[in-house]
């Protein structure tokens, strides 16, 4: 067939068919129109569609290793007018495009070190902070690597407040809330491209993800974070909620090992996002430690003007105590070692 | 920075530092050995964040220390403005005596931080 049959033969009304491939089970077709694209030497949008396609089949190993390869040859054609470009004129988002190219071609270090430059080049451009979220949430997605999910979420944060309304700054924060299993904040994040570019492989792609995925019941992303990685959705429950005794002039809440609130002292407050804010400390400082190389979690203060907040490891938990006495902090150190004169409630 | 950093690093008892910006991005590190760059950052600013949003929860102010403490070390988080310093101790460190030499370098540190941002 030549080359004139084949693009007749070939659907290139993408703006119909796009949808189309990201239906359940069209992986080898969009992998066919990969191809197709790639033949006729567009390996721009061949490269966007297939993208799109792995973030849609997450986890599809075979999609994956065909970005990789088309991705590795787009950075070896690019690498040498991006260095020449960067040697000329030199700006951040040409520094950040030479970082994305050597992420693609595995160079890490050198990617790092562009997208540094990037930022320190112009710290008000979103580029350098977009190259370093890209390079960590691939790592996120394809490995499960937590420490790269939250790095991700830190520099694409400070990417989208430096340019709210940056097309991939949007792709791909929307993409780091569906790997969270957050679809209705993804479909937040989606609404402005949806309206401006709502063609983009990317954007249909990550719609049609979000349209599959149970809505959460939780805006907190560290809360999101915590469940991804532990599968554990805490139950609060202000009825049954047991008291703990507690010296006058403090507030105590008591948590279960699902990082749910069982216990409170009384007038301590009880409500929904009290209880999400605790557990979300709980969970959060209880896997810091261990990850950092620092062991189990014991113990944590903060000092702050006015007010002192402590939480303490338990075998079953964790309990917190909150006081607006800073000279508290030592009776209720020895307060939370002691049994609090009482039986461990659960 | 970089020698600040040292310098927390030369008290007894301490086994790295770094400075995050607000956002938890690092700055700057000067970390021993065992310690990766990557997990202290990425972690230190999940704790600085999660205890600084259940402080300001009940209307109080961030807090100026954290301290975390575990078996096999502590993590001290001071807020410096616009930035946080983080230190990793061992865990039989003297916390007060140590806390008020690493205070002193981080009212330092606000100063370079002040000078970079006037």
């Amino acid at each position: 067939m030549g080359i004139i049959e084949s693009w007749m033969k070939n659907p290139h009304n993408a703006e119909i068919n796009n949808a189309q491939l990201f239906a359940p089970g069209s992986e080898s077709r969009l992998l066919t129109s990969v191809r197709d694209l790639e033949q006729f030497g567009d390996r721009l949008a061949a490269a966007q569609l297939l993208r799109a396609g792995t973030v849609r089949f997450h986890p599809w190993e075979d999609g994956e290793n065909a970005l990789d390869k088309l991705e590795r040859i787009r950075a070896r054609e690019s690498i040498g007018i991006l260095r020449d470009a960067v040697d000329l004129t030199y700006t951040a988002t040409e520094a950040a495009q030479l970082s994305e190219a050597l992420d693609r071609l595995g160079d890490r270090t050198g990617a790092t070190r562009w997208a540094r430059a990037a930022i320190q080049e112009d710290p008000c451009n979103p580029e350098g902070y977009l190259a370093i979220a890209r390079s960590y949430l691939r790592r996120f997605r394809r490995n499960d690597d937590s420490v790269a999910g939250l790095h991700a979420l830190r520099y694409l944060t400070k990417a989208c407040q430096l340019r709210s309304v940056h097309r991939e700054c949007l792709r791909s924060l929307a993409m780091l809330l569906l790997l969270l299993k957050a679809p209705g904040a993804a479909a937040r994040v989606l609404r402005p491209l949806e309206k401006t570019f709502p063609q983009d492989p990317m954007v249909l792609a990550l719609h049609a993800l979000a349209s599959r995925i149970p809505t959460e019941n939780t805006s907190n992303i560290q809360e999101l974070f915590l469940r991804w990685e532990t599968g554990i959705t805490p139950q609060h429950s202000v009825d049954n909620m047991a008291p703990i005794p507690c010296p006058e002039g403090v507030e105590a809440w008591e948590l279960d090992t699902n990082r749910s609130l069982i216990a409170t002292s009384v007038g301590a407050d009880q409500k929904a996002d009290t209880a999400e804010f605790l557990s979300v400390l709980a969970g959060t400082v209880t896997r810091a430690t261990p990850r950092m190389g620092l062991g189990e979690f014991s113990k944590f203060t903060a000092r702050s003007p006015g007010s002192i907040l402590i939480g303490r490891a338990e075998p079953n938990g964790m309990i917190f105590c909150r006081s607006n006495r800073h000279s508290f902090e030592e009776s209720l150190s020895r307060w939370l070692e002691s049994d609090r004169g009482r039986e461990p409630i659960r | 920075m970089k020698k600040l950093l040292e310098q927390v690093n030369e008290l007894p008892g301490v086994l790295g530092s770094m400075v995050m910006t607000e956002d938890g991005l690092p700055v700057a590190s000067v970390l021993g050995a065992g310690l990766d760059e990557e997990c202290v950052a990425a972690f230190a600013s999940s704790s600085s964040h999660a205890v600084r949003r259940a402080v300001t929860h009940y209307g109080d102010k961030a807090p100026d220390e954290v301290v975390l403490e575990s078996e096999g070390g502590n993590l001290l988080l001071l807020h410096i403005d616009g930035a946080t310093l983080a230190v990793i101790t061992h865990p039989g460190l003297e916390m007060n005596t140590g806390l008020v030499e690493v205070r002193s370098i981080a009212r330092r540190l606000r100063g370079i931080f002040e000078m970079r941002t006037n």
